[in-house]
């Protein structure tokens, strides 16, 4: 079944879940995920006419949010408020700020994720969450597997220094 | 596969991992604003289709003939106002004339032509002499065309119009020499 056969409806309620967990995964913020949900929604009906196809359909949510969630973090208005905020902040306060999607003191990993460099953090969700293969990564963030590969591996290697500990 | 060939750390990672991430769901307000959103945009899609597929074609046809038709048109008035613009005007007593076909009458009968000394032909017998407007002004007739000269700066004014009708041509010397000579100073 091709995605324009999809009512917008019914995508948005089939991969709704998929595309806020990715926003939140990759901005650590839930406001920031609402903003990116919207966006990547919007962007899709604008687009519906070049998407062929559920999976492709889904690659290319998968995508498009990945890439809102890149263009948010370094968007002008981001960075302003960040440094406005941080130059007022206590230390203390600073560190908690980055965990403030998770909101949940029980969502280590998560939170160690968010702290990762995006290009890891996105690679981590495919392969840990969405159980794609590296080829599967590779084709739907438009890299090499060899890429893919080792950013899985680096990513593994940090997280597993900073959970040591929090996982028994 | 991939529990028996990680380690248990990892493992355990990525059972927190999938659990923490389980437990996100997008709010259902979010999920209705954005529905509403995007249908919202689905019309606004629809009518860009419709305005692509139909009325901008129709606008650049119309535009076309637009230019098709009316481009003709613009060239014959802009010769017509070229033809206008040089032409003269004779007097300034009586009206200015509204039309080419009027001007172009006027091109045709009047010539004007600065000589220095008195052509030949008003020293023939047939020459005769008239006060126009307190200047002594000669005439004399050649074939179908009436001649006049009176004197100016430095020589002769001649003007020479290829008509039958004397009354007419004196009437029209007495204009240009109520105008001052200048056959242009209305249109100025």
């Amino acid at each position: 079944m091709g995605a324009p056969e999809l009512k917008t409806e019914e995508i948005i309620d089939k991969y709704a879940d998929m595309v806020y967990r990715i926003a939140v995964n990759q901005t650590g913020s839930r406001e920031e995920a609402q903003d990116i949900f919207q966006e990547v929604f919007l962007r899709l009906v604008r687009c519906r006419d070049r998407i062929s196809g559920e999976e492709h359909a889904k690659a290319w949510l998968i995508r498009v949010t990945i890439n809102c969630a890149k263009k948010h973090q370094a968007s002008f208005w981001k960075k302003k408020v960040f440094l406005e905020e941080t130059a007022k902040e206590e230390p203390d306060k600073k560190a908690e700020r980055s965990y403030e999607a998770v909101e949940n003191a029980d969502s280590p990993v998560l939170r160690a994720v968010k702290e990762l460099p995006e290009k890891y953090s996105s690679v981590v969700y495919l392969f840990y969450y969405e159980e794609m293969s590296i080829a599967q990564i590779g084709r739907v963030l438009g890299e090499k597997e060899a890429t893919v590969k080792s950013r899985l591996y680096r990513a593994r290697d940090i997280l597993k220094i900073r959970l040591k500990g929090e996982l028994s | 596969m991939k529990q028996q060939t990680e380690s248990d750390d990892v493992w355990s990672m990525r059972e927190s991992y999938k659990k923490e991430l389980t437990d996100i769901h997008a709010p259902a307000e979010l999920i209705e604003r954005t529905k509403i959103r995007a249908a919202a945009e689905e019309k606004k899609q629809k009518r860009h289709k419709r305005y692509r597929s139909v009325y901008l074609p129709a606008a650049v046809a119309a535009a076309v003939m637009l230019i098709v038709f009316c481009f003709p048109m613009w060239n014959r008035t802009a010769e017509k106002k070229g033809q206008e613009s040089v032409q003269p005007y004779l007097g300034s007593t009586g009206e200015a004339p509204k039309s080419a076909e009027e001007t172009e009458k006027l091109e045709e009968v009047i010539l004007l032509q600065k000589k220095t000394v008195l052509p030949m032909g008003f020293l023939k017998e047939d020459a005769w002499t008239e006060e126009l407007e307190g200047i002594q002004v000669k005439f004399v007739r050649e074939g179908g065309t009436c001649i006049a000269a009176y004197a100016e700066e430095n020589g002769y004014m001649v003007v020479s119009m290829k008509t039958t009708d004397l009354d007419g041509f004196r009437e029209a010397v007495r204009r240009l020499l109520q105008n001052g000579g200048n056959l242009y100073e209305d249109r100025k």
